[in-house]
């Protein structure tokens, strides 16, 4: 009786636990065609998506080598577009390694809600894959560019968002936040942006390239311009719901970043050359951010900001000993009144330009202004379009990195 | 007591048989002796009478197997004794007692009986038997000799720190190893007889007042029961006495060493040797004395609770990891970083079997290497290494019968398991079973795999002790031997399951 009951008890257990795990299927590893990034379009003309996916897979042999394939698709939905792919290449493919989901443009401007929605549905999809957007001319070439350096495009992408912090030229947006600002009221949405731009090259042509002349002189004898398309960050995005209205450029995304305390530390703050100090960059190594919402007597919001920066000095072009305790005010200063500047540019563009809040003082009102935020006195974007901002910066050279002073050249 | 319980059971037939055996006699006539004698041990060569008459006119009859005894002793210290003393003082053959024989022969020990049975059980052993004419009682002298085997150190338990000797398969010499290392009046041998043809002699050895009674009570009536033909060696008793007879968990111990016996007589536990083989069992036996080994406790206790983290690690992936393999591989391409799977597709393209197939392929031939390599003379163990290392490992991945990966999983299975190489009747079955789950219900059924198994293993007992005892709890001095080995100043404690009658090792630390 008490083993019936053990048994029993073993198998009610085990039933039970089929509710909890989600759904799987044995298929053999190499049966998959993994889908590595996908770039999603509309077609202006019919309203029809148009996916263009990366899909690779492993070459037989000891040495995992990569094989890639790139197909375009299209559909009514986007879920349509993929299950056309399988008609073009043979399998069903896999999307539990994808790694970038890039938007074009034209798509972006119309609305990403439903794009990245079938995203969040999708059971193999990893909730952070990085979605970006490309200019809409740009996006069926993007898989085709030929990276030396990374395996596929998609593995460059990914990269490229996974290193944002260092750069702070673009955003890095895997799905789960996009979701997040999606979804809220109190921030806007902002998503890196993409574009291919021509670049001139000179590359010589076949094996004739180098050919040695009488003299022993390496000459170039058939060499010819060849223009060349790459991939490049260029700032980001900003949307108001699910709809872009326009874009700022990396400066100003470094702006953002600082402000949504993306970026904190090791992204670099660099001054042009002036009459009284030289180019220089510091990298910053810490960093407090503080950012108050306050009413005036006539109920208007404003913000004061309040940014500290330890920073390191990393380059500096000069001779002079800026970095003593004497000199390095002025070092300071001119940092502080650039960055001030830049910070102010950036949020003045988004109230005059887009009257959209992407650095989330909605969500700072909200938590710092309860009782304003619970009964506004209209509209958010109108509130913050004339909200009055106060920023101060504060950054102190706390090193020079390992050298004491500039090289002193001997003469 | 223990001959209680032996007869109990018994009862009936074999108790009135014996009844009548023991009721027979032997007369002071020597050829009525003879006679007797003869008619019960049946006619072979190895089987001496020897009849002697001194010069005073006595007789003497012999009785011994040939090969069983020290001849030397024989000659020199009892027929040469009895000889001389014929010749310096002659006494009438009807004056002769068993005092004046003791007093001739120089021998110790000497038994008297005069009880059939009981001699022919004497002289199959190894005693030499001596009647004399006129007298209606035989002395029994224990002379044992033969060859035996040297002290060695056991190949299956090699350690390179700690004492080497270990058993051999004289009873004698295993005893004097055990109480060399306990010299204590209460390490007790109890001596019994299993196997109705082979009359083996069997020894329960315990510490009086350290061990448990109710372990020994249990023990003896577990013996009491046995009833079989043969033992012929100490695995015939474990598999009688064991507990869960079809669990592939061990729950009686053996170890080839004295020095581990008598560390586990020191818990409380209870040691059976056997005349003829050199493994000593040792009950009751717990999961947690599967990673104990006994260097742990000869080199210092960081080692040893490192290497004990090892074990356990060691048992947790021979079982589990073909079985995750197979899971991963098959059912959860999403749980793996994306180079980790394209390693695994390039691997795995131009491989004709399923994954499952390849795993338990791989599983198979694995166990038929170590059962053929296991017998094999040591120098054709060279050739089934190479053969299987190149033939199946290399070959077999260049030519896609077998992908890389699959042979990298079960050599890790392999090198895992020889740790544990105790438990293989384990690790077989229930790798198998995690293997199987994996591929039908991934990594959720290698998760109620391990559900199953640990719930099997928490549901086993040996001689009433709970096997999984002591893993799970809190408590210091009840985790001090299992993961960890707690340097001996902080093990005041012996088990306390094991010892409830003298718990207290040490108190204050050994210091």
């Amino acid at each position: 009786m008490k083993k019936l009951k053990s048994i029993v008890l073993f198998f009610i257990i085990f039933a039970i636990c089929f509710s909890f795990v989600g759904c799987w299927n044995y298929k053999d590893v190499e049966l998959q065609f993994v889908v590595m990034g996908m770039a999603i379009d509309i077609d202006p003309a019919t309203g029809e998506y148009l996916i263009h996916a990366e899909i690779s897979k492993a070459k037989g042999g000891t040495e995992a080598e990569l094989i890639t394939r790139l197909e375009t698709a299209r559909g009514i939905t986007l879920y349509d577009a993929t299950r056309n792919i399988i008609a073009k290449i043979g399998a069903k493919v896999y999307w539990g390694h994808t790694m970038v989901y890039v938007l074009s443009e034209r798509l972006a401007k119309q609305g990403i809600a439903d794009a990245i929605g079938v995203l969040s549905r999708q059971t193999q999809v990893r909730s952070d894959i990085f979605i970006l957007v490309c200019e809409s001319e740009s996006i069926e070439k993007i898989f085709e560019f030929e990276d030396p350096i990374h395996e596929d495009i998609s593995q460059h992408l990914h990269d490229l968002e996974e290193d944002y912090e260092a750069s702070t030229k673009y955003r890095r947006a895997p799905l789960f936040i996009v979701l997040q600002e999606l979804a809220s009221n109190e921030i806007s949405l902002t998503l890196p942006y993409i574009k291919m731009v021509k670049i001139e090259s000179e590359e010589s042509k076949g094996g004739e390239g180098k050919t040695k002349s009488s003299g022993g002189e390496e000459t170039k004898s058939a060499s010819e311009e060849k223009v060349e398309e790459i991939i490049v960050a260029d700032g980001s995005t900003v949307f108001k719901g699910d709809i872009m209205v326009g874009r700022i450029d990396g400066l100003d995304t470094q702006s953002v970043l600082i402000l949504k305390e993306e970026a904190k530390e090791n992204y670099i703050l660099t001054i042009k050359e002036s009459e009284e100090l030289p180019s220089c960059t510091i990298e910053v190594i810490n960093s407090d951010l503080n950012i108050n919402p306050v009413l005036d007597k006539e109920e208007n919001l404003g913000f004061n900001i309040e940014l500290k920066l330890e920073g390191d000095l990393v380059e500096l072009h000069t001779e002079r000993d800026l970095v003593s305790e004497e000199e390095k005010g002025d070092l300071e200063d001119a940092f502080e009144a650039m960055l001030e500047n830049q910070i102010r540019k950036t949020i003045e563009k988004t109230q005059k330009d887009y009257q959209a809040d992407i650095f989330g003082f909605a969500s700072v009102t909200h938590r710092k202004q309860g009782e304003y935020w619970s009964a506004l006195p209209m509209r958010w974007e109108d509130i913050y379009e004339k909200a009055e901002i106060d920023v101060s910066v504060d950054i102190e050279i706390e090193s020079s990195s390992l050298s004491m002073g500039s090289i002193r050249i001997g003469r | 007591m223990f001959k209680d319980l032996w007869c109990k059971r018994k009862k009936g037939k074999r108790k009135k048989n014996s009844k009548n055996k023991n009721a027979a006699k032997i007369s002071s006539n020597l050829s009525e002796n003879k006679n007797t004698i003869k008619n019960i041990i049946k006619q072979t060569i190895d089987i001496v009478y020897y009849e002697l008459t001194t010069s005073d006119g006595q007789e003497f009859l012999f009785v011994y197997f040939d090969d069983m005894i020290n001849k030397e002793i024989l000659d020199r210290d009892v027929i040469g004794a009895l000889i001389s003393s014929a010749k310096a003082h002659s006494i009438a053959p009807s004056e002769i007692t068993t005092q004046h024989l003791k007093a001739t022969i120089h021998f110790t020990n000497i038994k008297e009986s005069n009880v059939v049975d009981d001699i022919v059980k004497k002289a199959l052993a190894g005693d030499v038997i001596i009647f004399a004419e006129g007298l209606d009682y035989a002395l029994c002298l224990p002379s044992q000799g033969w060859q035996q085997r040297g002290i060695i150190e056991p190949e299956s338990e090699i350690i390179t720190k700690g004492p080497r000797e270990g058993f051999v398969e004289t009873l004698k010499t295993n005893r004097s190893m055990v109480r060399r290392k306990i010299q204590n009046p209460n390490l007790i041998f109890e001596s019994l007889n299993l196997g109705k043809q082979t009359n083996s002699t069997i020894n329960l050895v315990y510490l009086d007042g350290v061990s448990n009674d109710k372990i020994l009570d249990e023990l003896k009536t577990r013996l009491g029961k046995i009833d079989i033909d043969a033992i012929i060696d100490s695995g015939y008793i474990e598999e009688l006495i064991r507990d869960e007879q079809l669990s592939p968990f061990n729950t009686v111990g053996y170890t080839e060493r004295p020095d581990v016996v008598a560390a586990k007589i020191l818990e409380g536990r209870i040691a059976i040797l056997c005349d003829g083989s050199p493994i000593a069992l040792t009950v009751p036996f717990l999961f947690v004395e599967n990673l104990q080994a006994n260097e742990d406790y000869y080199s210092g206790f960081m080692m040893a609770s490192i290497n004990r983290v090892i074990r356990f690690s060691s048992f947790l992936l021979t079982v589990f990891i073909p079985g995750m393999y197979v899971a991963i591989v098959t059912n959860h391409h999403e749980l793996i970083p994306s180079k980790l799977l394209f390693s695994f597709i390039a691997s795995r393209v131009g491989v004709p079997f399923p994954t499952i197939v390849e795993v338990l392929a791989m599983i198979f031939v694995f166990e038929l290497l170590r059962e053929s390599g296991l017998r094999l003379p040591k120098g054709l163990g060279q050739t089934v290494s190479i053969v299987g290392a190149l033939v199946l490992g290399q070959a077999a991945v260049e030519a896609k019968f077998i992908s890389a990966p699959v042979v990298i999983v079960i050599a890790i299975t392999a090198i895992t398991s020889f740790i544990f190489y105790h438990m293989n009747s384990v690790m077989v079955i229930s790798r198998l079973m995690v293997t199987v789950l994996g591929a039908m219900f991934g990594l959720y059924g290698v998760t109620v795999g391990l559900i199953g198994i640990f719930l099997h293993m928490y549901s086993l007992q040996s001689f009433g002790i709970p096997y999984m005892s002591y893993i799970g709890s809190l408590k210091g001095q009840e985790v001090k031997d299992t993961l960890v080995r707690a340097p001996w100043w902080y093990m005041h404690l012996r088990p306390r399951l094991l010892s409830k009658k003298n718990h207290i090792r040490n108190r204050h630390g050994g210091k």
